[in-house]
C-alpha cells in the first residue's frame, strides 16, 4: 500500500521491488494481514483487539502459545501494548499465537521444543 | 622494530587535533535513537522508555533525537520492534537535514539500504510525496524493506537498479547520494586495536562514487538539490568526487553548515588540488561530536540548467 501521490504515474515504468507497505500476504489459500499493516492502523482499531502487557508480548515473540481466559472471536487480531500497536496475532479456539516476522522473533530468541502454554492476563 | 604507519596518518595535515581524533576511536560512538513521528511522538517514546527504566536524553540538535544509555539493547527493544524509534548515528542524520526534503516532493535515494536515511526523509515529508529508494545489492534489500515496513513508511517504492545506471526518464526535486565508501568514519572504531583491518579505497570504488554522483545530478530537476555523503575521511572519496562533478557540469555548491561541530572541505591532498568551492563541504570528525565521521556536500542545479 502506498499513499496517493501525483508523482506515482511518473515512476510507473520502473521495475519495482516493493511498492510501499505490504498489507496482506498469501498463506496457502488464505490472506494474512502483515504486522506492519496492523501496526499502522492498530491504534485506531476498535474490534478484534487484544491488549497485552510487555512480558506477555515477549512470550508471544518467543513463540509461546497463550491460552485465552476470556472469549475472543477466532481469526487474526490486533495486538496492543499500553495502547501502542504491536502487530498481528492469530486466535484459534482458545489459543493465541503471535504472527510476527521471523526477524522479530529471532531478536527475542525463539524457544525450542513444544511451546509452553500460559494464561493470558485479565 | 619500526611500527607500520597508521592508515589515517596521511590525514594528519588536515584533521584538527589529530591525536584527539585518533583517541576518539577508543570508545564506541554514543547510541542515538530517532523518534519515529510517523508512528508516535518524541514525548511518547521518551515516556514509554522511562516506564521501562530507560532514560532517553533529548539532544538539542533536533527535537526527534535522543541519546540512549549505552547498556540499552535498543535494537531488540519493543519500542524498536513496534516502529516507535530507529537507531541511527547522530552524524548520519546530517545528509537529510542538508537535503531538506519537504512534503509533496519527489525524492530519489540512490543508495538506500539499510533505509535509515530513507525513513528519516519520509518523516520530514510527513509520508507524503514520493521517495524512490534504490538499492543495487539484492542482499541488502531485505534490510531496506524491514526498516521501511517497521517504521510505517508509506510514500516509498523500492527499486533495484545499479545507481550509476539509474533510469533517466524522470527528474527529481531532491537526490541523495549516500555513496558506498571505505567506511573509515565507522570502521575506525572497530579497527582501533588492529588498524590493518581498515579497508582502503580502491580506484574502482572512487570511480563508482564519481559515476553515482554524476547520475544523481543527471536526474536532478533544474532548481533541485543533491546531497553527496560518505562516512569516510579520504579526500579521494569526498572532495575529489565533488570536484569532478563541479568540473564537468553546471552544478553549484551550497555551503553545508550542520548544527554540529564540523570542519570545512579541503582543497589539497597529497599534491593534488581540488576546485576551491569544495571548501563549502562539511567534514565531521568523531572527536568533535562523539559520533561516526561523515562528509557531506550539497549542490544545486541552476534553474536555467538544460
Amino acid at each position: 500500500m502506498i499513499l496517493k501521490s501525483e508523482h506515482l504515474e511518473e515512476v510507473s515504468g520502473y521495475d519495482m521491488v516493493s511498492p510501499g507497505l505490504p498489507v496482506l500476504r498469501r498463506i496457502r489459500k488464505y490472506l494474512k494481514p502483515t504486522s506492519a499493516a496492523l501496526q499502522w492502523i492498530g491504534t485506531a482499531a476498535t474490534k478484534n483487539v487484544l491488549e497485552l502487557d510487555e512480558p506477555t508480548l515477549i512470550r508471544l515473540l518467543q513463540g509461546e502459545v497463550l491460552r485465552l481466559t476470556r472469549p475472543c472471536e477466532e481469526g487474526y487480531v490486533f495486538l496492543r501494548v499500553d495502547g501502542a500497536a504491536a502487530g498481528c496475532g492469530l486466535v484459534i479456539e482458545d489459543r493465541l499465537t503471535g504472527q510476527f516476522p521471523r526477524w522479530f522473533r529471532e531478536m527475542f530468541g525463539i524457544r525450542r521444543g513444544k511451546p509452553e502454554q500460559v494464561e493470558l492476563p485479565e | 622494530m619500526m611500527s607500520e604507519p597508521h592508515p589515517f596518518d596521511s590525514y594528519r595535515d588536515f584533521i584538527p587535533d589529530f591525536n584527539d581524533f585518533m583517541e576518539a576511536f577508543r570508545d564506541p560512538p554514543r547510541t542515538v535513537v530517532r523518534a519515529n513521528t510517523l508512528r508516535s511522538s518524541p514525548e511518547e517514546l521518551r515516556s514509554r522508555c522511562s516506564r521501562s527504566g530507560i532514560l532517553l536524553e533529548p539532544l538539542k540538535v533536533h527535537p526527534h533525537l535522543f541519546s540512549a544509555p549505552g547498556h540499552w539493547a535498543a535494537g531488540s527493544s519493543l519500542e524498536f520492534l513496534m516502529g516507535l524509534c530507529h537507531i541511527q548515528a547522530l552524524t548520519s542524520h546530517v545528509p537529510v537535514w542538508m537535503l531538506e526534503p519537504g512534503p509533496g516532493m519527489k525524492v530519489l535515494d540512490l543508495c538506500a539500504a539499510p533505509g535509515g536515511k530513507t525513513s528519516q526523509m519520509a518523516q520530514e515529508m510527513d509520508n507524503s510525496g514520493l521517495i524512490v529508494a534504490n538499492e543495487k545489492k539484492a542482499g541488502r534489500m531485505p534490510a531496506l524493506g524491514n526498516t521501511l515496513t517497521r517504521l510505517g513508511v508509506m510514500n516509498t517504492i523500492t527499486v533495484g537498479y545499479g545507481g550509476e545506471d539509474f533510469p533517466k526518464r524522470t527528474l527529481f526535486d531532491r537526490v541523495l547520494v549516500d555513496a558506498p565508501c571505505s567506511g573509515e568514519g565507522k570502521q575506525g572504531y572497530k579497527a582501533y586495536h588492529r588498524p590493518s583491518r581498515l579497508r582502503k579505497a580502491s580506484r574502482s570504488l572512487t570511480e563508482l562514487q564519481k559515476r553515482l554522483i554524476s547520475r544523481g545530478y543527471e536526474v536532478l530537476k533544474p532548481g533541485g538539490r543533491l546531497v553527496y555523503s560518505t562516512c569516510t575521511f579520504n579526500p579521494e572519496e569526498n572532495e575529489a568526487v565533488v570536484a569532478q562533478l563541479l568540473d564537468r557540469t553546471d552544478a553549484s555548491m551550497e555551503t553545508v553548515s550542520p548544527p554540529l561541530s564540523h570542519s570545512r572541505g579541503i582543497t589539497e591532498y597529497q599534491g593534488r588540488s581540488y576546485e576551491r568551492n569544495v571548501e563549502k563541504c562539511a567534514r565531521i570528525y568523531p572527536h568533535q561530536v562523539h559520533s561516526v565521521g561523515f562528509f557531506v556536500a550539497c549542490v544545486v542545479r541552476p534553474e536555467t540548467s538544460s
